[in-house]
């Protein structure tokens, strides 16, 4: 249906009487900016941390190419740099197999050519100097020039040892640029310049189909126009350019897209969208409250108003529209104001909770999307229509009749003869609130909710469990090892934990106990399992890959065993064995890891050497064990980080016998509480110094982390409910005033007829104190229950959270809301007090 | 598949955008044609209709129709006006044309009047001579009242002092009242001013004088009072005479009406009506204030300002 | 021609024992061009009446027409957009929109139809009621007086089928009644308004062409014509 055109006097009238509510358009836009902060900080902080995780994702996955073409020969490039389909295509040359320095033992490096495109999409640019141009200039990550001992210093001489096909060569550079490392990025960089390449050019001929030589080969990141379907666009790639993706074929050439890009929604898993889910929920409701109420109550102040229209002539539907428009023209000025300050706490807010996931340390990216402002906007502006939604619904359906009668506050209940003390004011007051008692719950409710929240958090960051989170990471107070093993890249005697090390913790002050554990990739064992029918993972004899680990005495007291026993004296006889058992992340035991049931018999091969002298002839030699129990198996302390199917532990002295090369994977030993600091600092001197490829792991450096994540925690949550209470306490602010305000005229009456000024008072602080009682009595009931259901719940959850009911914040909290009860309405009343009984008695007319 | 996909993608949209501009052309042409009608409506209003649109269009025939419907209905419009000016017409020129022979009957009833003529044709004389009088009253009140209702005679309000307009009706209608031994009582002399045409407001108030004369038994009072507000100078006329009864107080300013209870006494019913229309022309208005036996109040509100 | 006729108009609040009849069977017409006014003391059921003929509120029983239309057989909202198309108010206590200047105010119920203000007659209202110098002012700085003649203003601008004044003198002092009165009788005359007035006194009801008056929720007196 086609309506009359009459916007124009609708819009005049409601942008008439909105200037008459001044004071309610200052709470209203307060409101409505505080919403859309928590908005924008949500929408910030959740684009930001799904940013930054793909940005470091990417960075791991070493590059920002949509795909890559791996290990071409110069020929093979240009016959797919030109393709039609690629945006972007990205000239990676890797100059060397591998940078053979010895200072580089602990963190790798790597030598390449990448040109312009190809710096460009492995975040890589000089922060001084400049890219490398002529043949023996060479840009490096700032940690790999740390390591190699090299002084940041434009010109600086470098010596490269590097393996180029077997062949050891030593090069001097000189240094032209260097970039501060990317933490997620736990390789070092060195880059080399075209004249290097083009003067190079025979040695680097990529052979890498043939030999696995990585010297010469290039790799191609390809940028196509946009990310959708990669595999397709590649497979085309491919297709046109005539390489084949089978590993047989000639023409074979290895290729795959970048797994950051792999899901779109990358990092919002279940979880992360729950609980977004659950705070925009949460947001739209506190939002609701507040801007509910502030409408609601201006409402019913001008209610003899809207009448008025309605005798006139305004439609229902016109009185909605009317209150939409203001709530518009309030969001128009509130809004951008939310926007523009939740984003700067959205940002600030990021790097904490980034600190505290698995990618600490990466680099923070929080760009101003559009999506951000976007969503806000609208979540905010969806709040403010929601909420106004009722409050219009109800200025409509106003009768007219109300203009001809209706005055809000016309007739007080109360009996005046019975206010002649104070005790009775309390009953006044009391049948006051019970006014209008949808008012009251309102502001009760939205007082209660940032209280049960901030309970809600402060419970969570106590139910941080430090005896589990330690239990999960630490058996001991340290454990050392070879670097690689902290990189789950633990092999064998290349890399096992020094003893010069063990021997010099040892004969530190305060040293109480320690250990020895033994493993290791290069003592491979293989187990028999008829019961298993999985193909992968299988020798050719047809058993399965598997760990045995050697324990000296302190790591053996230290396994937590599950079933059967540890009886040290069986075991060592050498005719029995302890399977492991993997737990899931909340410790709790995965019952189907365990192969064989205790009792059964294991039969164990490996390879062993026929006579000791002659290491390259050996024999797969059996042994057999009976399992004489199951012990849990904990990635951070007693395994080498890697997930074997079959786990098995012996003592260290039969473990000896039955391998030809034993090697120590690491080290494990406590020392006297009051000794901590000191051992922590001296391993830290001596892994630096002393031995570099050798690194530690504590009691300090966990505890680091897990009063970080509390801390995150408390942030986090503490900022939300700050920010809710503050709506709160808004809403509350804008309760009393507009108590007052509407009642001005009965409280003149009541002067009139006797009522002293200080009993008036006491009247709106027992009213104020009522709602800061019922507030606490609220929050405390639905708080404690909250966190006995919802807390607990989220605990038992969470491997690291032990649930701990916690009341003390509403507690303390009750003070402040009895302050704030009595405070807020002696300051609102005094505000609105200047005139005379007779002025307002008249005013009120 | 894919090229299979992005086909119905596109199907989709260009099926939604379609049905979007087909909603938007739909209403947009709606609108047109309501806008087009609400113009005819206004321009009808106005008298200023004409058609506009020659075509096989449905707009266009109910335009015509619509032209046609104001058409007949102006045509039978100004008939109506017509025919209420032709009756007009024939009492102006009724009464114009009665007024010389009536002022000859006049004029030769007052000479036989001065003859000497036997004693029992006296009375017959002095009756004929009121009858007379009567006669001219009613035909100069016909013909007031048609020429102010035809628009002949235009009234031409002015700023004037109430008080000499007042002085000059009561000058007028002191003797009469003198012969019935009323006593008639200006209160207090006002110095109002108030926006009127004099001459006409002088009859009309005369005409409210004259009726408190005729119906205010002798020795009452007539008192006369002004007041002033803001916007309005009320000039109250009150007597002591027989009263209006309320059900008949709204018709005393109907023409021709004559109370029941007065049929004995002379008079046409036309003095109230004329008096009404002179000053509601002049933008106020009469009041009546009446109880039986109580004395009637006249009020006449004349406004202060333009 | 009849403008305004009550059928056996009734209104009762509450039921059974406490029943209140406010109002108890009403019948009565006006005519086009009439000014009646309906006296009665307080409580007899004249504001009632008022709020029915105006379609504020609705009756227990009976029906209203306005200008051939029974406003009871419309829904709320067409009802709204009924009164604002056929009846002027004018109310004991203004009831102008206090965030509106006079002018605005005046043309309230025009804009809130859609129409655009007949410029011409507006200005013919306003001079009538002599507000030429008021037109940009806010309600809140006139005296009543003033406040009651932009009342009147803007019933008379949509030009409405009939005017319902409830006690339109009612705050205000005798002097200013007096004046607002005569506008208002004035203003009747001479734009041919149809006119309800509801009043307690006597005096100013003489001002109407017919009286009718109302007694426990019952017409006495009076013609019923």
């Amino acid at each position: 249906m086609i309506k009359v055109n009459n916007k124009k006097a609708i819009s005049n009238l409601s942008r008439r009487s909105f200037g008459a509510n001044k004071a309610r358009n200052y709470i209203a836009v307060l409101a409505i900016v505080l919403t859309t902060i928590l908005f924008t900080s949500l929408f910030t902080l959740g684009m930001g941390t799904v940013e930054s995780l793909q940005q470091a994702t990417m960075r791991q996955a070493g590059g920002d190419g949509h795909a890559v073409l791996k290990y071409m020969t110069k020929e093979q490039f240009d016959a797919v740099k030109d393709n039609s389909r690629i945006k972007e295509i990205a000239f990676d040359m890797a100059l060397c197999d591998s940078v053979e320095n010895p200072e580089l033992l602990k963190r790798h490096a790597e030598f390449w050519y990448n040109d312009e495109v190809g710096l460009k999409l492995s975040y890589i640019k000089p922060e001084v100097g400049r890219a490398p141009q002529t043949e023996n200039e060479i840009m490096v990550d700032s940690q790999t020039l740390q390591l190699l001992g090299v002084p940041q210093q434009l010109g600086a001489k470098v010596s490269l040892q590097l393996n180029i096909r077997g062949e050891m060569v030593t090069r001097e550079f000189t240094l032209c640029g260097w970039w501060t490392s990317d933490p997620a990025f736990n390789v070092g960089q060195i880059f080399a310049s075209r004249a290097y390449v083009e003067a190079h050019s025979e040695e680097l001929q990529c052979t890498y189909y043939k030999d696995l030589s990585m010297t010469g080969a290039i790799n191609a990141y390809v940028m196509f126009p946009n990310s959708l379907n990669l595999q397709a666009k590649l497979d085309q790639l491919m297709a046109e350019s005539e390489f084949s993706p089978i590993e047989t074929d000639p023409n074979y050439l290895d290729s795959n897209i970048n797994w950051a890009y792999l899901s779109t929604n990358f990092g919002m898993d279940a979880g992360t969208i729950l609980g977004l889910g659950c705070g925009l929920l949460l947001i739209i409701f506190t939002g609701y409250l507040i801007i509910y109420n502030i409408f609601q109550i201006s409402i019913v102040r001008d209610i003899r108003f809207y009448g008025l229209l309605k005798t006139i002539g305004t439609t229902a539907g016109q009185i909605r529209s009317m209150i939409r428009r203001q709530a518009l023209i309030l969001s128009a000025i509130g809004i951008p104001i939310g926007l523009f300050l939740g984003f700067f706490s959205g940002k600030a807010l990021v790097p904490l909770l980034m600190n505290n996931s698995s990618y600490a340390g990466s680099a923070i990216s929080v760009s101003p999307h559009p999506a951000i402002f976007m969503g806000s906007a609208l979540f905010a502006l969806g709040t403010v229509l929601i909420s106004t939604l009722k409050p219009g619904k109800m200025a409509g359906k106003v009768s007219p009749i109300e203009a001809v009668r209706y005055t809000e506050c016309d007739q007080p209940k109360q009996k005046h003869k019975k206010s002649t003390n104070g005790a009775k004011m309390g009953r006044i007051a009391l049948s006051n609130l019970g006014r209008n008692k949808k008012r009251t719950v309102l502001v009760v409710i939205s007082l209660s909710l940032s209280l049960i929240l901030l309970n809600t958090v402060v419970t969570l960051s106590g139910s941080i469990d430090m005896d589990k989170f330690l239990s999960k990471f630490t058996d001991t107070d340290f454990l050392i090892a070879h670097a690689d093993y902290f990189n789950n890249d633990f092999n064998g005697v290349e890399n096992e934990t020094s003893e010069q090390m063990i021997e010099a913790i040892k004969s530190l002050e305060g040293f109480e106990e320690g250990g020895r554990l033994y493993g290791g990739r290069e003592n491979l064992f293989f187990a028999k399992d008829p019961n298993n029918s999985q193909t992968f993972n299988r020798d050719e004899s047809g058993n399965f890959y598997g760990a045995v680990f050697g324990l000296e005495q302190l790591p053996m007291q230290r396994l937590e065993l599950i079933d059967g026993e540890i009886d040290m004296e069986k075991l060592l006889s050498g005719n029995y064995i302890l399977e492991g058992i993997h737990l899931d992340d909340n410790g709790r035991v995965i019952p189907e890891t365990a192969k064989y049931k205790v009792g059964d018999t294991v039969n164990l091969y490996n390879w062993r050497a026929t006579n000791p002298a002659d290491a390259e002839n050996r024999d797969y030699t059996e042994h057999k064990y009976t399992v004489l129990g199951h012990v849990a198996i904990k990635t951070y302390t007693n395994s080498d980080r890697s997930s074997w199917d079959y786990t098995f532990y012996l003592p260290a002295s039969v473990y000896q016998t039955i391998v030809d090369t034993p090697a120590v994977m690491s080290y494990v030993f406590n020392v006297k509480d009051n000794n901590e600091p000191a051992v922590e600092a001296f391993l830290k001197q001596y892994t630096t110094e002393i031995e570099p490829m050798m690194n530690y792991d504590s009691k300090g450096t966990t505890m680091a982390a897990f009063s970080g994540m509390r801390n995150t925690v408390l942030m986090v949550g503490g900022a939300l409910g700050g920010i809710i209470g503050m709506i709160g306490i808004l809403n509350f602010i804008n309760a009393v005033l507009t108590s007052i305000v509407a009642r001005k005229k009965e409280f003149a009456m009541l002067q009139s007829i006797g009522m002293t000024r200080k009993q008036l008072k006491k009247m709106l602080c027992c009213e104020g104190l009522y709602y800061a009682g019922f507030s606490a009595l609220c929050s405390l009931v639905f708080g404690w229950l909250g966190s006995l259901i919802i807390v607990q719940a989220i605990c038992s959850q969470m491997w690291f959270l032990t649930y701990h009911l916690v009341l003390w914040p509403l507690l303390a909290a009750v003070p402040v809301l009895l302050v704030l009860g009595i405070a807020v309405p002696l300051v609102v009343y005094r505000a609105t007090d200047h005139q005379s009984i007779v002025e307002r008695l008249r005013e009120a007319e | 598949m894919n090229e299979f996909n992005i086909l119905i993608l596109a199907i989709a949209m260009l099926s939604v955008a379609f049905a979007v501009f087909t909603t938007m052309r739909s209403r947009i042409n709606e609108k047109r044609v309501l806008d087009h009608l609400d113009a005819m409506l206004t321009a009808a209003m106005d008298g200023t209709f004409d058609e506009t649109i020659f075509d096989e269009s449905l707009l266009s025939s109910v335009e015509t129709k619509f032209a046609h419907y104001l058409s007949a209905s102006s045509v039978s419009a100004r008939n109506l006006a017509e025919e209420k000016k032709k009756i007009k017409e024939l009492i102006a020129d009724i009464s114009h044309q009665t007024k010389t022979p009536l002022s000859n009957i006049l004029l030769y009833a007052q000479l036989l009047g001065e003859q000497d003529l036997p004693q029992e044709s006296l009375p017959c004389v002095t009756a004929l001579n009121t009858q007379a009088e009567k006669l001219s009253f009613l035909i100069g009140s016909l013909v007031k009242t048609s020429r102010l209702e035809t628009g002949v005679i235009e009234l031409h309000p002015k700023q004037s002092a109430v008080q000499p307009m007042l002085d000059t009706v009561l000058a007028q209608v002191a003797p009469k009242a003198g012969e019935k031994q009323l006593h008639l009582a200006c209160n207090n002399a006002t110095a109002a001013d108030a926006c009127f045409d004099t001459k006409w407001t002088a009859e009309a108030i005369y005409n409210i004088l004259d009726n408190a004369v005729k119906y205010t038994p002798c020795g009452g009072t007539i008192q006369i009072a002004t007041t002033v507000y803001s916007l309005f100078c009320r000039i109250d006329i009150k007597d002591t005479g027989i009263g209006i009864p309320e059900e008949e107080q709204a018709k005393v300013f109907a023409r021709f009406y004559r109370s029941p209870a007065v049929s004995e006494s002379e008079g046409v019913g036309i003095g109230l009506y004329l008096a009404r229309q002179i000053i509601a022309d002049e933008g106020g208005y009469i009041k009546v204030n009446s109880k039986v036996g109580g004395g009637t109040c006249f009020s006449v509100f004349l406004p202060i300002a333009r | 021609m009849n403008i305004l006729q009550t059928k056996s108009l009734k209104k009762i609040y509450g039921t059974g024992e406490t029943a209140v009849h406010a109002l108890d069977g009403v019948d009565f017409t006006v005519e086009k061009g009439e000014f009646v006014a309906i006296v009665g003391m307080s409580g007899s059921g004249k504001s009632t009446l008022l709020h029915m003929l105006g379609g504020l509120d609705r009756p227990t029983e009976g029906s209203v027409t306005v200008d051939g239309k029974n406003i009871f057989s419309l829904k709320d909202e067409e009802l709204t957009v009924f009164r604002r198309r056929k009846i002027g108010f004018v109310f004991q206590n203004y009831n102008l929109v206090p965030v509106l200047n006079v002018y605005e105010n005046v043309v309230l119920p025009i804009q809130l139809d859609g129409n655009v203000p007949d410029d011409t007659y507006i200005n013919n209202i306003i001079a009538t009621l002599g507000l030429e110098s008021k037109l940009q002012s806010l309600p809140n700085n006139l005296s009543g007086g003033q406040q009651q003649r932009v009342a009147i203003a803007r019933a008379l601008a949509s030009k409405p089928a009939i005017i319902l004044a409830d006690e339109p003198t009612g705050n205000l002092d005798s002097k200013t009644s007096q004046d607002v009165l005569s506008l208002l009788k004035v203003t009747s005359q001479k734009f041919s308004q149809t006119i309800v007035m509801i009043t307690h006194n006597e005096e100013i009801a003489q001002l109407a062409d017919r009286i009718i008056r109302i007694e426990d929720g019952k017409i006495v007196g009076g013609d019923k014509a």
